[in-house]
């Protein structure tokens, strides 16, 4: 019996002793393997400018090109067009009134916000095709947002009831619509 | 050698050539289809969220007058008035342990992405209503979600808005009644046309350029012909000519394709055609330019993938981009990806005529990329 483990012993020894000699060897040729990759690589003198130089040059690209930057907020350029001025007829009483005083202020909030651009305001009482003109500004993509104060905005705010501000956004490109309502909502946030 | 022979030998290459023939007019029609089929929905963003309610907790200071009247209504508004919103739980938290337990689940159910947004109605809301004092409402919103970062601000001016409609709290208040000019209507496949000025141009340009950034660079009898009276302007010229050929026939075939699945366009269908054209042209003078360029197939292989990586990424439909240095502004206008977009968004959605300045740059930048090419190939060195 102890012979027999002897025995055993010496063989599970001598078969550990090839396993070593043979992963001694494998490492080796894998060594050998890499170094001749390496050379073949190194032959390639394109494809290291490629595999190398490229990735850092579009990342420091996208680092010029990029607007995600705090000190540079990208405005949307609007125009707004007010019907404030023009007469507005009660329903209930149909007691006409020409209130327009809110119309200014809203203006000056869009001018104080960092995200609108107010590209020109249209009196629309005065000027009969300013809504026409807006429409052109908007298609031909040089404006963003029209800004629309409805007939009677100032009246509303006056008696205590809500202030509706109509706005027409260029829905053709997906990524700006939420962009747009933000920056109105930032002029409404400073109206109030 | 004459011209005709030369583009008869380049169809006999392309069509031997079955995985860029797979490659170029089955792979377009399975990713229209699949993109077709997949993408039938409107383009309404749902917002979740769970609202912990303090509002039995009592008061005392400035409000005296314990109140829960109104926290019922604002959980109601939430839940069936809205249309941009949606309410996954509410919590009544009535002292601070079930509202530290509350808060804990939905903690969680933000952290699963179960609810975009955490609504938490402060002990005085019902009290400062009744003061006709501007209720705070406390929010916390899945930071990791960009699109909830932007948006939720001003949609949760819609509750808020129906809330002060119904507690008659509409003084000193405005709105914005958003309209939307050039959009798709609902009953098209809103997102799958707002996607075709991108995808478009995207497989057209990826299946062109692999279509030619191979074809000198891996075609070893090429170098044997110059021994011959062809000239190297001749071989540039019939590749051209083959290329624009079978980019024709995929053109249409897209074309086709995107018309079955529903493309809603304002504009001229023939000027929307034009200019998958010139896009299917540009791509093959990339093509060609990276193949002149590659002095091996691995090459010209990587650098294509770097090509394509780049024109996506500085397209400026990703990613917003700003263009302020002029450098930089010319280089995004050589890329076709920034003019294909803009002139198949105003054809579609805008029905404009083709923006001139977007087709000038498009087929500048083709006429600069086959010179470049042309170049390149005149001064590259070939073993016979």
């Amino acid at each position: 019996m102890m012979r027999f483990k002897k025995k055993s012993l010496r063989l599970n020894f001598k078969k550990f002793i090839t396993e070593i000699t043979n992963l001694k060897m494998s490492i080796l040729r894998i060594v050998k393997q890499v170094k001749k990759e390496f050379q073949l690589l190194w032959a390639d003198k394109f494809n290291i400018i490629l595999a190398i130089v490229m990735p850092p040059l579009i990342i420091v690209m996208l680092g010029f090109t990029m607007t995600d930057d705090s000190n540079q907020i990208q405005s949307i350029p609007c125009m707004v067009v007010s019907y404030d001025s023009n007469t507005f007829i009660n329903e209930n009483d149909l007691v006409e009134s020409k209130l327009d005083h809110y119309a200014i202020p809203y203006l000056n909030a869009v001018n104080k916000s960092n995200l609108l651009d107010l590209v020109r305001f249209y009196n629309a009482t005065e000027e009969i095709y300013a809504m026409e003109q807006a429409r052109n500004a908007l298609i031909s993509g040089s404006i963003k947002v029209i800004l629309s104060l409805p007939v009677g905005f100032s009246e509303m705010l006056e008696w205590g009831f809500p202030g509706l501000i109509d706005c027409i956004l260029d829905a053709s490109n997906i990524l700006y619509i939420q962009q747009s309502l933000n920056a109105v909502y930032d002029s409404i946030k400073i109206f109030k | 050698m004459y011209l005709g022979g030369l583009v008869r030998k380049e169809f006999g290459r392309i069509r031997s050539d079955k995985r860029t023939l797979f490659l170029l007019f089955v792979i377009p029609i399975i990713l229209i289809v699949v993109f077709g089929l997949t993408t039938g929905v409107g383009l309404t963003k749902f917002f979740t969220s769970a609202i912990i309610t303090c509002d039995d907790i009592p008061t005392y200071d400035d409000f005296p007058n314990n109140s829960s009247k109104y926290d019922d209504t604002f959980i109601s508004i939430m839940q069936y008035n809205t249309s941009s919103w949606d309410l996954y739980r509410y919590y009544n938290a009535t002292n601070s342990e079930e509202y530290d337990n509350a808060y804990h689940n939905c903690y969680n159910f933000l952290k699963n992405g179960d609810i975009d947004i955490i609504i938490i109605l402060p002990a005085n809301f019902s009290e400062s209503v009744e003061n006709k004092i501007n209720p705070v409402l406390i929010y916390y919103i899945d930071g990791s979600d960009l699109a909830a970062i932007i948006a939720i601000e001003v949609a949760i001016q819609e509750p808020i808005a129906l809330f002060r409609a119904e507690t008659d709290m509409i003084a000193n208040f405005t709105i914005m009644v958003p309209y939307l000019e050039f959009d798709v209507p609902f009953w098209e496949s809103a997102i799958l046309n707002y996607a075709i000025p991108i995808i478009l141009p995207i497989i057209i340009l990826g299946t062109t350029m692999n279509l030619t950034s191979l074809s000198i660079v891996a075609e070893g009898p090429l170098p044997r012909m110059l021994v011959t009276p062809t000239a190297k302007r001749e071989i540039i010229l019939s590749k051209l000519i083959a290329n624009s050929a079978i980019m024709l026939l995929q053109s249409t075939e897209i074309f086709i394709m995107i018309s079955f699945f529903g493309l809603y366009s304002l504009g001229s269908l023939f000027y929307f055609f034009l200019v998958l054209i010139m896009i299917g042209f540009c791509g093959i003078c990339i093509g060609l330019f990276i193949s002149t360029l590659s002095p091996t197939e691995q090459s010209a292989n990587q650098m294509y993938i770097i090509m394509f990586i780049v024109i996506i990424l500085f397209s400026g439909s990703i990613l917003p981009l700003n263009a302020d240095l002029q450098g930089v502004q010319i280089f995004i206008n050589l890329l076709p990806l920034s003019n294909a977009v803009p002139l198949i968004t105003d054809i579609t959605l805008k029905g404009l005529f083709p923006n001139l300045e977007n087709l000038f740059w498009l087929n500048l930048s083709s006429l600069i990329y086959i010179i470049l090419a042309y170049i390149i190939y005149m001064f590259k060195k070939l073993e016979v």
